[in-house]
């Protein structure tokens, strides 16, 4: 009965592992996105440039207003 | 916070002109039978049909990552949901998923005839080194390591389609429908873009018509031709 204690709580456990939800948002470490080999957005062509890139990203993002060139 | 990078749809623009798809299938070159975008129509030929532009929608808690199997599917730190295509087993849970129908695969079959997944990158290519020739093959062209954004949003004749970080994105889409009063009934204003007014005010609310609205004008009226 001592030995069958702990182990029913390790099986338990193990049971209740099995629900778990993997992480979403699990960052970029070492290169990769949990074992996911990627590189950063603006690794390659930016330099590593993140100011650079967001940037150029957001003043596209931008462009989509056209109430920013003709106001309504 | 990173940037959480979206799309958003207004309806009251899009003209059904698949120019989005078409754009999106020319820059990622995808097979015959993948549309990783397309365009869908609520009440074809009805007076008051609207249109939407449905692709993946890079949730931030995506259905599609909690089930894979394999846990191919990942976040990018700006929000983009990739997945690998080395670790794909096309099981299609995550087609089952999905609510928006946004994974695609290149053959109809049971589990695993059908295929690696294929789905909506918001150009931003997959774990290929970038703008490389094996990432280009298997994921498309990646515009967003460029500094561009997904070709089907820049290209889109009315701006119905518009892509990038959800704050600025959000802020174009709250301007338009102050500015014209109405509009957001779909989505749910007051969930997503209930703030405080600064300007226009939302005059129509609910299932009402629009106080600028024409009721014998050919578009309401099923008998009457566009003169």
């Amino acid at each position: 009965m001592n030995i069958l204690r702990p182990c029913l709580g390790a099986a338990l456990a193990l049971l209740l592992s099995g629900c778990l939800e993997v992480n979403q948002h699990p960052g970029w470490r070492q290169g990769e996105y949990a074992g996911k080999r990627d590189e950063l957005h603006y690794q390659r062509n930016f330099h590593g440039d993140k100011l650079a890139w967001s940037a150029a990203v957001t003043d596209r993002t931008l462009l989509q207003n056209e109430y920013r060139r003709a106001n309504p | 916070m990173a940037a959480r990078m979206k799309f958003i749809c207004d309806v009251e623009r899009c003209i059904d002109c698949n120019g989005c798809v078409t754009a999106c299938k020319n820059e990622n070159e995808t097979p015959w039978g993948v549309n990783r975008r397309r365009v869908v129509t609520i009440n074809d030929g009805v007076p008051g049909e609207r249109s939407i532009s449905v692709a993946c929608m890079h949730c931030t808690d995506a259905p599609c990552l909690a089930v894979c199997p394999v846990n191919c599917i990942y976040h990018t730190e700006d929000g983009i949901v990739l997945h690998s295509k080395d670790q794909c087993i096309g099981c299609g849970y995550c087609y089952y998923a999905c609510p928006f129908g946004a994974p695609q695969f290149p053959e109809t079959g049971l589990f695993n005839h059908r295929g690696k997944m294929d789905k909506c990158t918001f150009c931003a290519g997959g774990p290929e080194p970038d703008n490389s020739e094996a990432e280009f093959k298997k994921y498309g062209r990646n515009r967003i390591a460029e500094g561009k954004l997904p070709a089907c949003a820049e290209q889109c004749a009315t701006k119905a389609l518009m892509g990038g970080e959800a704050d600025i994105i959000a802020n174009i889409y709250r301007q338009r429908v102050e500015t014209r009063g109405y509009g957001p009934e779909l989505w749910g204003w007051k969930i997503a873009y209930g703030r405080p007014k600064r300007g226009g005010e939302i005059k129509n609310r609910g299932e009402g018509r629009r106080n600028n609205q024409l009721l014998d004008d050919s578009q309401n009226e099923v008998r009457k031709f566009p003169t």
